[in-house]
């Protein structure tokens, strides 16, 4: 029986910036996922993750302009999973990431959008946001772990 | 974003039929929610048995809908696959709005049912 070496792997995509070609990126992620063995309910997660950051993209750095590109890069090494999401549009200021803090009874104030870096935030295990020369990139880190003992 | 309505007495049953409830989705999705609301509709069922992959727009725009209802009636969710759950556990909207198995216990949670 042959034993494996853990996987190693880059995929660069670019899609324009336009609402209707993230799933394009969705299906990427998703399959890259499923493919390493993730569970189901993981692999919708990164996938969910990324679609956020690159609606976000889409939306506030680029102020929803299509024309414009972003690029996802997928690198696999071993156990660690890192999607950078990159665009050249205005900078992202993750400072003022609100919590999503309110009152579920409270129907009126509940929030309508504004949800995407708290969802990536509960998905992966380090988020990191660079700017250089005009080009923005958040870098999506998830650690894979073993599935529970039966 | 093509959508099936279905009336049982008080309760307007309807059902995404898109694999994909995201961004590209959701404002049509949302028209047609509004649309239904302030044709009268207060008691909505959203069966979401089609839909794999929901984002925070698409939540977004059901969110829209039921404040749209003004405080009167319900927006109730059948069906939801465990990824769609999933999305709704990660933004706590589980314990927003009541969420069933299968249409008809979600009709019979309904008033006037």
């Amino acid at each position: 029986m042959s034993v494996h070496p853990p996987p190693q792997g880059r995929l660069r995509v670019s899609i324009d910036s336009r609402l209707d070609q993230v799933f394009m990126v969705g299906y990427a992620v998703r399959g890259i996922c499923t493919q390493l063995g993730m569970d189901r309910i993981v692999a919708f997660r990164l996938e969910l993750a990324v679609v956020e950051a690159v609606n976000n993209a889409i939306k506030h750095a680029y102020d929803g302009q299509a024309g414009r590109d972003v690029e996802v890069i997928v690198t696999v090494d071993g156990d660690e999973v890192v999607f950078e999401i990159c665009d050249e549009g205005k900078p992202l200021d993750l400072s003022c990431r609100p919590r999503l803090d309110y009152d579920p009874r409270c129907k009126q104030n509940l929030p309508e959008g504004g949800m995407g870096l708290h969802i990536i935030s509960r998905v992966m295990d380090e988020i990191t946001y660079c700017r250089r020369e005009g080009r923005n990139c958040l870098t999506l880190r998830h650690r894979r772990r073993p599935p529970p003992d039966p | 974003m093509r959508v099936e309505e279905e009336k049982h007495g008080l309760v307007m049953v309807v059902r995404p039929m898109e694999r994909r409830l995201d961004a590209a989705a959701a404002a049509v999705f949302k028209t047609k929610l509004v649309e239904l609301i302030q044709r009268g509709e207060r008691y909505i069922v959203l069966d979401l048995a089609a839909v794999d992959f929901i984002d925070s727009t698409g939540l977004g725009a059901i969110v829209s809908s039921l404040k749209a209802l003004g405080g009167t009636g319900e927006i109730a969710i059948c069906n939801p696959r465990e990824t769609v759950m999933s999305l709704f556990r990660l933004t706590r909207m589980n314990r927003v709005f009541r969420i069933l198995p299968s249409v008809e216990e979600a009709i019979a949670g309904m008033p006037g049912s």
